[in-house]
């Protein structure tokens, strides 16, 4: 399967997804009883209707150059989906700890990713003065609230 | 005539050392704040406000121009430099921008982007010194039906603006409608896929998908682009300076966006992003090379960048002189005046001429002052590009959080950005383009409102669409922007044709 | 070395227990409050507990540091949520208005006014409902009697969406003036700058804050039907602004705002707070503050507040049953 072969199929999935949600959400009280579902329901079957487009396009130029359905993977893949795991620990973490000792973890890891395990030193550099300071310049002199760390000051 | 002796006392107050050094502060302050993902003008101003006590109305009015001016000045210099803006109005700093920077031209993208802020800026002042209060009257006869035909207009300049494949321009455009519909339907209260989730019925800020494709939709491409050492830091860097050519191609494009970027901020909640939407897929269509542009063409970042601070100024309008905040951060400014004792409408310009008219020329002063801020800070910001980007991508990261956090203190938007991350970064994969589904977001709650209004109001009514001179304009001008590239195409194919 | 880092660790040790403890002794409020506005930065919510703050800082009733946190979404809800779970807190003060109430009826939000501490009444806004200079409709009668002959015929527009504050004020006059099918009459929602919307024509009537559209009042460019107090407030041309009440519509809404604590505040903390707030309202920057801000007094202790807000509830419901919007 190419990668536009994988989008339409997956515009297609939306579109009917949307399409039946959009059918099944509740009616208005007042005004037009159906007139939240419209405007929803007309995207849901557009959406439809173009990854059909894009299907049989795309199908028609697979047709035409035959056996050259190569598929492009990112090798970067898994680095890539670590980067989304450390993420949501990120904000899992965000909260519970406190933005300075969360965001030291997220970049130590990001980093790790990044720039390699054996740089570690320069790696818990970077996170520690980021996450200090970018506490203090948010929470301190702009007063953007940001999570503390429960008993420590900052 | 009294408007200009109004003007002179204006700028006699607002020229007084003390308030210029004001007005400096403010757009310095502005700048970093507005440079910092999620932080846009409207937090910049209301993290002042409380300055506004102490200082008094008229420095402290000053002061929060210049924050309101420097933040738009600063947006554009994160977009240019780590693809990330910093508030909605710099999006499209990044389509040529950022392009710009990975040709090693950055120097010349944050020049022309502090000259085209400054020239949009001093054009949009000297429109509105002239014509603020027929402006303001005049954009009263936009209703919700010329609202919803402005919307579709903007919508189908930008996704006719998508290169080589129509139909993942339109996926991407319906794909950014979706996202927009979620949240509280405000016609009828009804709730739309939130899921049960409290932080969803306000909809999901258009921010949060903004900074997700760009910044983090950046960050999982360079993994490649690191290990296979396409991707380095700069070592070099010019002075932050244009060349002749420059100059020459990005002039006219400033000039035309700047009174055009005027018109749509002073309508109340078209917005800067809008304007530098629609100014730029304006000069994509009147230039020679529209290849050329999403490539790094100067003129790119040039139109935005003058439309965006010209609506910055355009904004103001509705705020003085009837009281109607056009944006978030008016509204910020308004809440500053109310506090302030000064009630905005059209009262003001008679009962408190003085502070008002200080006040636009406080926004003359700002801009010249900016932009000679600007320059010399540009040049030490381009140094950020000397960092390895094995280490910058992480920092990015973390600056695309902490923005996120700071919009609306939500963890939910956490898992929103790294779900839209994973979005921006298939779609980049799949070559669907970005800018139709983020134009959509922005304006798709908007869009279906103003047809919802509309339809409400004409009891039904279709015709009520084409039922005013400016509904019917922005109609043809709809028409044109879908028909006129087919055209154009065609016409330059016979030419072509015809040469050989 | 080894003793060195060993007599440090401990005397942070010691530190740390000394710090703990001392918060633990002494005085109510000990330690920094946690005064959270529960929209975003600039909003009324905002201003209101920032004003507060800041008088009670001037005027010397509370000592400790008093920062404010915006805790924005989902009309104040997700932070409604958020003090659910720290039911016994007793450093945490908030704000609310209508919305406290409205957004538990509307089904946005599983808890209400039942579920939070409150502590005082400040401060009211009133409703206005304003129409374009040359409209016909010179009184609130007026717009009533055409929405009598053609319920279709008047457009009302707000700020607010559908079933929430704009609409709901000019749905308790629809009712009072007798208009049976609520449900009928057509409400425009819009997001901002619904005053810009009235001006130009697009919609008939226009129901909004008084500190919305003063100024558009007061240069002419709007006229006011009636104000929703149940006296006349304001100065000036606001001040002549007639009540519904006056025009033979039985009914008021105030926009109150107060401030409340969490639902399990602890007593003596609940105990101070009633006692500072009810001198607050009587020192001489407190009304400078309602001065300029245009707020009209509309102090109430906690008990009386609580019983107050019962009493509203019921009037919300009713409302929003009619209309068929009632989830709660």
């Amino acid at each position: 399967m190419t990668i536009t072969m994988i989008s339409g199929v997956m515009a297609l999935g939306i579109g009917i997804t949307f399409t039946i949600m959009a059918f099944r959400l509740p009616d208005a009280s007042i005004g037009i009883p159906f007139a939240p579902r419209v405007f929803p329901a007309g995207l849901g079957i557009l959406m439809t209707t173009l990854a059909i487009l894009q299907i049989a396009k795309e199908t028609i130029r697979i047709g035409q150059t035959e056996g050259s359905t190569t598929r492009d993977r990112d090798p970067y893949m898994r680095k890539i989906l670590l980067s989304c795991v450390f993420a949501f620990v990120y904000a899992m973490l965000f909260e519970r700890i406190g933005y300075v000792l969360s965001t030291i973890f997220f970049l130590e890891t990001e980093l790790w990713l990044f720039n390699g395990r054996e740089n570690w030193k320069t790696n818990t550099l970077v996170a520690v003065i980021f996450s200090v300071a970018v506490y203090v310049l948010f929470s301190q002199a702009l007063g953007v609230y940001l999570p503390r760390t429960p008993g420590i000051w900052i | 005539m009294e408007t200009l002796t109004f003007l002179f006392e204006g700028l006699s107050i607002a020229i007084q050392p003390l308030n210029l050094m004001w007005v400096t502060i403010g757009g310095i302050l502005g700048t970093l704040i507005g440079m910092l993902p999620g932080l846009g003008p409207a937090t910049g101003v209301a993290v002042l406000l409380p300055m506004t006590f102490v200082l008094g109305p008229q420095a402290s009015l000053i002061t929060m121009a210049g924050v309101y001016y420097g933040a738009m000045y600063g947006g554009s210099r994160s977009s240019i430099l780590i693809n990330t803006p910093g508030a909605g109005a710099a999006v499209a700093a990044t389509f040529d921008g950022y392009p710009m920077t990975l040709k090693g031209r950055a120097e010349a993208a944050l020049a022309i982007s502090a000259i085209a802020s400054f020239i949009g800026g001093i054009i949009a002042t000297i429109i509105m010194i002239a014509v603020a209060l027929p402006v303001a009257r005049f954009a009263l006869h936009f209703g919700p039906a010329e609202y919803f035909m402005l919307f579709v207009f903007a919508l189908s300049a930008t996704a006719s603006m998508s290169k080589g494949d129509t139909i993942k321009g339109f996926i991407a455009t319906v794909l950014g409608l979706m996202i927009s519909s979620i949240g509280i339907d405000g016609q009828s209260g009804v709730k739309r896929f939130t899921f049960g989730v409290l932080e969803l019925e306000a909809g999901i800020d258009f921010l949060v998908v903004i900074i997700a494709v760009y910044a983090l939709g950046e960050v999982f491409k360079s993994f490649r682009g690191i290990a296979e050492g396409t991707k380095k830091a700069q070592t070099k860097f010019g002075r932050i300076w244009i060349t002749r050519e420059d100059w020459r191609r990005s002039m006219w494009p400033i000039l035309r966006s700047a009174p055009f970027g005027f018109f749509i901020g002073a309508l109340p909640g078209a917005g800067g992003t809008m304007a530098a939407l629609l100014s730029y897929s304006n000069e994509r269509q009147l230039s020679k090379h529209p290849e050329e542009f999403g490539e790094g063409a100067i003129e790119g970042v040039a139109a935005p960048e003058s439309a965006n601070n010209a609506a910055s100024v355009g904004a103001m309008i509705p705020m003085l002189t009837l009281g109607i905040p056009g944006s978030g951060t008016t509204a910020v400014m308004m809440g500053a005046l109310l506090m302030l004792g000064l009630q905005p409408g059209p009262m003001l310009f008679q009962q408190q001429s003085t502070i008002v008219w200080t006040l636009i020329a406080s926004m003359f002063f700002g801009n010249i002052i900016l932009a000679f801020v600007n320059i010399p800070m540009a040049g030490a910001l381009v140094r950020v590009l000397a960092v390895p980007p094995k280490i910058l991508y992480p920092i990015v990261m973390g600056l695309a959080f902490v923005g996120t956090f700071a919009i609306s203190y939500s963890l939910v938007d956490f898992y929103l950005l790294i779900i839209f991350g994973i979005v921006g970064f298939f779609m980049a994969k799949a070559q669907i383009p970005t800018t139709p589904l983020i134009l959509a977001v922005i304006v798709g709650n908007s869009m279906e409102q103003s047809f919802r209004r509309a339809y409400t109001i004409a009891d039904g009514d279709l015709g009520i669409f084409f039922g005013s001179p400016l509904a019917i304009t922005l109609f043809v001008l709809t028409a044109l922007s879908i028909f006129g590239p087919m055209v154009a195409n065609a016409v330059r194919a016979r030419r072509a044709v015809q040469a050989a | 070395m080894k003793r060195l880092v060993m007599v440090v660790l401990v005397a942070l040790a010691a530190m740390g227990v000394a710090f703990a403890s001392g918060q633990g002794e002494g005085e109510y409020p000990r330690g920094a409050l946690d005064f959270v506005a529960p929209g975003g930065a600039g909003g009324g919510w905002d201003l209101t507990i920032r004003t507060t703050a800041r008088v009670l800082a001037e005027s010397g009733l509370v000592n400790a540091p008093m920062p404010v946190r915006n805790n924005p979404g989902a009309g104040g809800s997700v932070h409604l949520a958020s003090l659910q779970e720290k039911p016994e807190a007793d450093d945490i003060i908030t704000v609310y208005s209508p919305p406290l109430i409205l957004t538990q009826l509307a089904g946005t939000s599983e808890f209400g006014y039942e579920d939070v501490t409150p502590l005082a009444r400040l401060i009211a806004d009133y409703a206005v409902f304003v129409v374009k200079d040359d409209s016909p409709y010179r009184t609130m009668t007026d717009v009533m009697e055409a929405l009598q002959a053609d319920i279709k015929g008047v457009k009302i527009g707000g700020n607010s969406s559908a079933g929430s504050m704009d609409h709901l004020q000019f749905l308790i006059m629809a009712k009072a003036a007798g208009i049976t099918d609520l449900r009928e009459i057509d409400y425009v929602s819009f997001d901002e700058g619904g005053s810009a919307m009235v001006m130009g024509g697009h919609i008939d009537i226009f129901s909004t804050g008084l500190s919305e559209v003063r100024g558009l009042i007061e240069s002419g460019d709007l006229r006011a039907l009636a104000q929703s107090a149940p006296h006349r407030v304001g100065e000036g041309i606001v001040g002549a602004i007639p009540t519904a009440m006056e025009q033979g519509i039985d009914a008021t809404f105030v926009n109150w705002r107060g401030l409340f604590g969490p639902p399990a505040m602890p007593e003596y903390a609940v105990q101070f707070w009633r006692e500072t707030l009810a001198s607050m309202v009587e020192t001489p920057e407190w009304e400078e503050a309602r001065r300029t801000n245009g707020w009209d007094d509309a102090y109430m202790d906690g008990p009386e507040f609580n019983e107050f807000l019962s009493q509203v509830d019921q009037e919300y419901r009713g409302i929003l049953s009619e209309i068929g919007m009632l989830a709660n």
